[in-house]
């Protein structure tokens, strides 16, 4: 676990009458991440046909992906999938008849179709009716400003009338015209009061339906207060009745696909199956008479996947196991990178895979990560209180952004991160800036503040030690990772010469010695004339001796006229290796420096709340108030800066010391997997 | 203030949103999707997840078109209130753009109802009534009787002088492609000189910009005036506007009193950093040279987009590029959302990407 994950080739040959229980055991095991065979550079394979399978696979995913377009229409997301026994899947894909799941989700489709036509035609009259409240509204607001001045009334007309019909018939006829008729309120037994806005464009066509017998006329212009408001809210009641119809249809379609949820969610099934089942197929390879694929499976499995492949082919089948060396020297193939950090601990995972996916056989640093983030973030936001607000955001953001049962990786890295400034803040005795119970560690307010602090640490250069300390530990973790990393991929002259290899490794502890030495007692250690020569000797030498032999790996043989060059490139290497030391070492006093700055911002709310006082309720309230904000900014602003360097610390300090990038993630073709994302 | 401090914040703030905006392979991915329904669930976990909610609640791709562009001005004017002196003011001038366009849409409708006598009341409620820079009066210039009386109601306004000095042509030509014409060439006017009082660095990065811009204008302007309008090459000339960087007014072509073009040739010359040797237009062929200017246009902004990045970040040059790339990106959407509706097939898509 410490090392990604030791990898197997598979490579299989079984009998044709076995394409199917293999396919299905493939799936129900999950654990094949396939090789092409066209990687493989010999004559035989490339010769190999290629296997089709009996449905399209971009008609499979492209059904899959609509049907997964219906369900989010109801709001719903399709279940996560384990793999089934392969009898299930055997079955589920012969008696998928993908000819009616295809009618069904066209079905669906024309019904959503119908559907969002009948919304669209409400949205027509929606925006119909708002834009003439629009308008009027704008006539409004420029009557106040004189009649000659309402450009309005040059092209909007405002009747109001007695209408003695069914007003559905002439909304028909209005439908076509940026018009809107709206009730007043009765006027007699048979007859209601109406008022209808139009455009004087349309006021011969508008006329021509206005026939005297149901409507008496009384064109107005806008002037009485009580009729416009009357008017305004009777149409903004038929607005808001027009989008409520409009937004029933999306309700409809919501309760339509829900009430179908179980037998969607059955058919996205068998088609996330048979879609997983023909992906299968189609990374074999045939002959005449055989099937023929490769993969990469975890060694760990390699007795449970041959032993299904086995029992699936009745023993009738030949299988080759290589190892990833084996593998590499035969056919050049890389292996991918299975990183088996436990669940808990994914997140740091997260924050080594966005850096780079480590190479193959090199080590997964997650377990050390979790510590080192955790410590650094705590040492840089050590508040209880503060923490607290992080762990319950991530706490709260984990359960509201969990989608396919996998909440979003940022809130459980935060939930990690606020437990790691509760924790700190325990040891430090802050609360929200307040010291409600004793520092269990030193009090980092006191240190920071000047009071006469209790405990190992209390002044702000004694913090700045540690985190220096802490600087020199993470920094030769690295080194000692990448001393681990550089002999399991055999890089040799790397772990003896490079800049953090042993001669690097040498120089820097050394360093580390002489300063501690000279800090600690005033002077240099008296061994100085043969600890120089061996902490820049040895060093120096192991640097030269690489820069040599890379250039007769360059050029064939050593060229003495280079010779002025090299000790040129020897001579910068070693002071770039001193300086970027030194600076790499210095850089983990942000970590301090982010710690003061959280402390003292604190302590500048204090002594502004304290300016207020609280000797009446209005300056409580203000003091509180204070306190409040300078809270929430400091969790704001100081979570961010934590969060930023705790990162930079890890991604310039830490891995680029050790982590091989370059690695290919394991993706093996299964239900339980995004294998095709 | 030193170069770094005048562009510091703005240059992080940009660079975070170029790395937001949707990447070439999403959008080719959501061509694949089977329709519109399924685009819209795509757009889910992108900034543009709004698009979905308002499709399902209106049906109406319009409304989404309408939503997309005002984003895209929001951008834009997002950059400007972070900058300050001549930058601002280059800014002001780029969403002074929009507000042209918006104009010369609305003269479009106005033309459409009282010249052509269509109807436009299906179109007016997705014309943006937010203010841009100016308050331009809406309703009274789509209601408006004549010509005369549109420009009437733009006084106090800078596009009244513009508008009022061609009302003559217009009301005889009976086409409002000179109205559009005097916009646009206030447009590169106002850029020309927001351009001017930039720094010495910015200002070169910004010409060149402009430049670029006036490349592609005046190559719309060649193929559209000779086309529709059949001009003759000398009387073209006049329709140009100087300043371009690539294609030359002093050309000979240009001294010609024919009004045969040739396209290939003329592309050639001119544009040969960006035009193949093995590439030939059909003449008669209208919408391929369209689409062909184009296609060109895009390749020289996506050129000058690749310069600007990779110069100095600390000049204007960020903001120029995430001003193009913004505009593609918008541009694109929404060739994405009609392609779907229509559903179209995933290659002719592709091409319109």
């Amino acid at each position: 676990m410490i090392r990604t994950a030791k990898m197997v080739q598979l490579t299989a040959v079984i009998p044709d009458r076995f394409f199917q229980p293999v396919t299905s055991v493939l799936l129900e095991l999950g654990q094949l991440d396939f090789i092409s065979t066209k990687e493989f550079s010999s004559l035989f394979f490339s010769s190999l046909k290629k296997v089709n399978s009996t449905i399209s696979l971009s008609k499979l995913k492209e059904y899959r992906k609509k049907l997964e377009s219906i369900l989010a229409v109801g709001n719903l997301v399709p279940p996560a999938l384990q793999e089934p026994p392969k009898e299930e899947i055997l079955k589920t894909v012969e008696a998928t008849d993908f000819d009616t799941i295809t009618d069904e989700i066209d079905g669906i489709t024309a019904e959503i179709d119908r559907l969002r036509q009948e919304q669209r035609l409400l949205q027509k009259d929606f925006l119909r009716v708002e834009e003439m409240l629009k308008q009027l509204q704008l006539a409004l607001k420029a009557k106040g400003k004189g009649s000659h001045e309402n450009i309005y009334a040059t092209f909007l007309v405002v009747r109001h009338g007695e209408l003695k019909i069914d007003p559905s018939v002439l909304l028909l006829q209005l439908r076509e015209f940026s018009s809107v008729l709206t009730t007043l309120g009765k006027s007699g037994e048979n007859s209601s009061r109406y008022a209808l806005v139009h455009l004087k464009k349309d006021m011969l066509k508008v006329e021509s339906f206005l026939n005297p017998a149901i409507w008496q006329n009384e064109e107005i212009f806008l002037g009485d207060s009580a009729l416009d408001d009357l008017l305004i809210n009777s149409i903004t009641k038929q607005l808001n009745e027009i989008k409520e119809a409009r937004d029933q249809y999306q309700k409809e379609l919501e309760e339509k696909i829900l009430e179908k949820k179980e037998s969607l969610f059955e058919i996205w099934k068998r088609l996330r199956i048979c879609e997983t089942y023909f992906a299968i197929q189609e990374r074999f390879s045939k002959t005449e008479r055989t099937f023929i694929f490769s993969g990469w499976i975890a060694a760990k499995v390699k007795g449970k996947v041959s032993e299904g492949i086995l029992k699936a082919c009745d023993g009738e089948c030949f299988i080759e196991f290589l190892s990833a060396a084996e593998a590499k020297n035969e056919a050049g193939i890389t292996p991918p990178v299975k990183l088996e950090t436990p669940r808990f601990l994914k997140p740091f995972e997260k924050v080594i895979t966005d850096f780079s996916v480590p190479a193959y056989g090199t080590l997964n640093p997650a377990y050390i990560v979790s510590i080192t983030f955790m410590l650094m973030f705590g040492l840089m936001f050590g508040d209880a209180g503060h923490g607290a607000v992080l762990l319950l955001t991530g706490i709260f953001g984990s359960i509201f952004t969990r989608k396919k049962e996998q909440p979003h990786v940022l809130f459980r890295l935060l939930i990690w991160c606020g437990t790691a400034a509760v924790f700190f803040g325990v040891l430090f005795g802050s609360y929200f800036g307040y010291s409600w119970f004793p520092a269990l560690w030193f009090n980092y307010h006191g240190a920071v503040v000047g009071e006469h602090a209790k405990g190992p640490i209390q002044n702000i250069m004694q913090v700045l030690a540690l985190t220096a300390w802490l600087g020199v530990g993470v920094i030769s973790l690295g080194i000692l990772f990448n001393f681990y990393n550089c002999a399991s991929r055999k890089k040799w002259i790397d772990l003896i010469a490079d800049k953090n290899g042993i001669a690097g490794a040498f120089l820097y502890w050394m360093g580390v010695f002489w300063v501690y030495s000279y800090l600690k007692k005033g002077a240099f250690p008296s061994l100085l004339w043969w600890g120089s020569l061996l902490s820049l000797g040895c060093p120096l030498l192991l640097f030269g001796i690489r820069l040599v032999l890379h250039s007769i790996h360059e050029k064939g043989r050593f060229q003495w006229s280079s010779l002025p060059l090299l000790l040129m490139e020897l001579l910068i290497e070693l002071l770039e290796v001193f300086s970027g030391y030194l600076a790499n070492t210095l850089s983990f006093l942000r970590v301090a420096g982010l710690g003061i700055a959280h402390v003292s911002l604190m302590s500048v709310f204090f002594s502004l709340a304290q300016m207020i006082g609280q000797d009446t309720i209005g300056r409580m309230i203000g003091y509180w108030i204070l306190i409040l904000l300078g809270n929430i900014l400091v969790i704001a602003l100081e979570g961010l800066s934590a969060w930023i360097q705790t990162l930079r610390l890890h991604y310039y300090e830490f891995f680029n010391r050790f982590l091989v990038g370059g690695g290919v993630v394991y993706r093996p073709i299964s239900l339980s997997n995004q294998w095709d994302e | 203030m030193s170069r770094a401090s005048d562009y510091d914040y703005i240059q992080a703030n940009i660079r975070g949103k170029l790395s937001n905006l949707l990447s070439e392979e999403f959008l080719l991915d959501c061509a694949r999707s089977k329709d519109l329904e399924s685009l819209l669930v795509a757009f889910n976990e992108t900034p543009f997840s709004f698009l979905r909610d308002l499709y399902f609640q209106t049906a109406d791709l319009k409304s989404c078109e309408k939503k997309l562009k005002e984003n895209e001005l929001a951008a834009i004017e997002n950059i400007y209130k972070k900058t300050s002196g001549a930058v601002a003011d280059f800014c002001k001038v780029l969403s002074l753009g929009y507000e042209i366009e918006k104009l010369k849409e609305l003269l479009r409708l106005w033309f459409d109802r009282a010249v052509c006598k269509h109807s436009i009341d299906a179109l007016t409620p997705y014309i943006s009534r937010d203010k841009i820079i100016h308050d331009i009066p809406i309703d009274p210039i789509l209601n408006a009787a004549d010509f005369r009386q549109v420009v009437d109601f733009l006084k106090g306004l800078p596009y009244f002088e513009l508008l009022n000095a061609v009302v003559d042509k217009i009301e005889t030509d009976q086409t409002i492609y000179n109205a559009e014409m005097a916009l646009d060439n206030y447009y590169f006017f106002s850029l020309n000189e927001a351009v001017s009082h930039l720094s010495s660095s910015d200002r070169g990065i910004a010409a060149h910009y402009v430049g670029t811009l006036i490349d592609i204008e005046n190559l719309n302007r060649l193929v559209r005036l000779n086309s529709y309008f059949q001009f003759t090459k000398k009387e073209l000339l006049s329709h140009l506007l100087p300043g371009g960087n690539l294609l030359s007014l002093h050309d000979p072509i240009f001294k010609e009193e024919s009004n045969t073009i040739d396209w290939n040739s003329l592309f050639q010359k001119n544009f040969s950093n960006y035009f193949s040797d093995d590439y030939s237009l059909d003449h008669d062929n209208l919408l391929q040279i369209l689409s062909h200017v184009e296609w060109l246009g895009k390749q020289i902004r996506e050129h000058h987009v690749f310069k600007a990045l990779s110069a100095n970040p600390f000049s204007i040059g960020i903001i120029i590029a995430f001003f193009i790339r913004k505009k593609t990106e918008i541009r694109r959407i929404i060739t994405l959302l009609n392609a779907k509706y229509y559903r179209l097939p995933y290659e002719r898509v592709k091409d319109l990407l």
